[in-house]
């Protein structure tokens, strides 16, 4: 019986991120998927709201945001307007997507640009058999 | 401090004379629903390897039972397979002509199915109801089967909380055989529960198993505590009983010791370091080996010594507010908890334990108060209102209230509460263990978390986002 399972380690872990998911709508409606997001929710979160969590995430020490679904995509207007509020508060920014809106270069280019210039940071994509 | 948000203040051995009497159990149980007889004597027989319950009626007791317990329980939450659980699938015709000739099958079909060594009958209200005789069925059955069949007379209007457990442990005892000879220095430890339906942490068991062992203890077997019908058949050659969790470990402890003499060490639970030296000691002096014991006090509170020596310095002087329903699933580790606190100079406030647990477990709460344990007690309005009591909304605004009303605070329990002292999140401590000197680390850890952290803004927002 190592020690490591019978004495409680480290307990200093402070909050470091914040996960908004900002819709359960998505393109797609995976199986293993653990918000049961489908094409037929349609329930952005507000602005309003988002941006209080976001404050709430700032007080509590968080140092980064990431932006989760659904499909963050689907209400681009609004991730736009979370990023920008993310980024005056001195956060992180991080997204996921599946990339459904990047049919071709020149909207690929249109999505991101945008983005880039509110202080996104990082950007990730769900790329697998099931989307 | 005004009395709105106070039900009750005085002591535990006051809240056990106003339960006594009727006072604080409300007409309507409303507040608090508790395990009925049913489910407490399958969390026993749950805990004997290759024993199959055998539910004697409809459909849906079984499937809450063996659902609840997969998914809560056992496999999801902790990887513990669940035992198979056949039923009789109970249905109308079954209620008019009788189901005994329906349980016979079911009870030969199990033992082709599952080659158990042990199969238990359980018998729910509607075989209650119309009088179904299975334990006669049981008698049958068992000349045509290989494994050894009983039965238990189950039905939810038969008994409570604790008449399932202690029919449980009485069946139990109907399995263990004359002793060949009686095997020194060994030990049986009763009321355990790990398995699929544990209601313990088997860390906590392991934690008494390392220190009995550096002692040079045996255990025979831990009833029912993963225990297999061969063990408990040689129950009676071990030379001491010895009580874990003894508000469910005692009641079989007492018949061993009444019809078979066998002698029982019970005492509270090992939480801190005189508990430990107690519960260790309860079981060497019996056994002859205390010398031994008193080594191993010796050599593993060496090991502790700077977690003892902060507990004090940390604990002297404060109010501890321990809350035991947010984190454990009666009031017994509470008051381990409040006594372990005192241990270490503070003066514990136990918060919110239902009456209707204390009722449930009323001769432990006898046993720990003949025991000195008689801590002050605090209910809320909260702990009655409509639902379950542990976790309302109301008695969270209520702790917040009491907190504010004393000095130097500490709070023992669930990091779901937000009172305005350090939280000691006794939560984090589940898979670790809490008994013996291995649970002074850890629970000395948590405490010099909770006081670190205390000016670490905590959020209620994001609490009501992921809890609503």
């Amino acid at each position: 019986m190592g020690e490591e399972k019978t004495l409680i380690g480290n307990l200093n872990q402070k909050l470091q991120w914040v996960c908004l998911l900002l819709t359960y709508r998505c393109t797609s409606e995976c199986s293993h998927c653990f918000t049961s997001s489908s094409t037929h929710k349609d329930d952005p979160m507000k602005l309003s709201e988002a941006q209080e969590y976001l404050e709430e995430a700032k007080r509590v020490g968080a140092r980064r945001v990431w932006l989760f679904g659904g499909e963050p995509f689907f209400y681009f207007d609004l991730l736009l307007s979370i990023v920008e509020s993310a980024k005056q508060l001195g956060l992180e920014v991080t997204t996921t997507s599946n990339a459904f809106w990047a049919t071709s270069e020149e909207s690929a280019v249109r999505r991101l640009c945008p983005l880039k210039e509110k202080g996104l940071e990082y950007i990730s994509f769900s790329a697998d058999p099931f989307h | 401090m005004g009395n709105d948000y106070i039900a009750f203040h005085g002591d535990l051995k006051g809240l056990l004379e106003k339960v006594e009497t009727g006072e604080m159990i409300p007409k309507f149980q409303a507040s608090h629903a508790p395990m009925g007889k049913f489910m407490t004597a399958f969390f026993v027989l749950n805990g004997i390897r290759h024993c199959v319950p055998l539910v004697h009626a409809p459909t849906g007791c079984t499937l809450q039972m063996s659902e609840w317990v997969r998914r809560m329980d056992c496999c999801e939450r902790r990887g513990v397979p669940l035992e198979p659980v056949p039923c009789t699938i109970f249905d109308e015709s079954d209620v008019i002509y009788g189901g005994e000739g329906k349980l016979l099958e079911t009870v030969l079909e199990a033992d082709k199915k599952y080659h158990p060594d042990l199969i238990v009958i359980l018998s729910c209200c509607t075989a209650g109801i119309i009088g179904d005789n299975v334990e006669m069925i049981a008698q049958e059955a068992e000349k045509s089967v290989n494994a050894r069949v009983l039965a238990i007379k189950s039905e939810g209007f038969g008994g409570d909380f604790r008449s399932g457990y202690e029919d449980a442990f009485k069946l139990i005892m109907e399995l263990m055989e004359p002793p060949q000879e009686k095997r020194k220095g060994t030990i049986n430890i009763l009321g355990a529960r790990v398995g699929p339906t544990a209601t313990e942490i088997s860390e906590d068991l392991k934690e008494i198993e390392r220190l009995l062992d550096e002692a040079g203890i045996k255990i025979n077997a831990e009833v029912a505590g993963g225990c297999t019908l061969e063990e408990i058949r040689r129950a009676r050659e071990a030379e001491l009983n010895v009580s874990w969790c003894y508000d469910w470990g005692q009641k079989l402890g007492d018949l061993m010791k009444d019809r078979f003499g066998m002698p029982y060490s019970r005492t509270g639970l090992p939480y801190g370091l005189k508990a430990t030296e107690e519960w260790l000691l309860g079981v060497a002096r019996p056994l002859n080996i205390e010398k031994e014991a008193l080594e191993v006090i010796r050599r593993e509170k060496e090991k502790v010594l700077p977690e003892l020596s902060y507990l004090e310095r940390a604990l002297k002087g404060k109010t501890a507010i321990v809350e035991p329903s947010t984190v454990f699933n009666g009031p017994i580790r509470g008051l381990a908890m409040a006594r372990m606190v005192e241990e270490f100079g503070a003066h514990p406030i136990v918060l919110n334990i239902h009456p209707y647990t204390i009722k449930e477990r009323m001769p432990s709460i006898k046993y720990l108060l003949e025991t000195g344990l008689n801590p002050e007690v605090i209910l809320t309005p909260g702990v009655f209102r409509l639902g379950s009591y542990s976790m309302q909304s109301e008695t969270e605004e209520e702790l917040e209230r009491i907190v504010q009303g004393y000095d130097n605070v500490i709070y023992f329990g669930s990091s779901d509460r937000y009172p305005d002292c350090p939280v000691v999140n006794l939560g984090l401590i589940s898979r670790f263990p809490r008994f013996g000197f291995r649970g002074i680390q850890n629970i000395a850890k948590l405490v010099e978390t909770a006081l670190k952290d205390t000016s670490r803004p905590r959020s209620k927002l994001f609490k009501e986002m992921i809890y609503g």
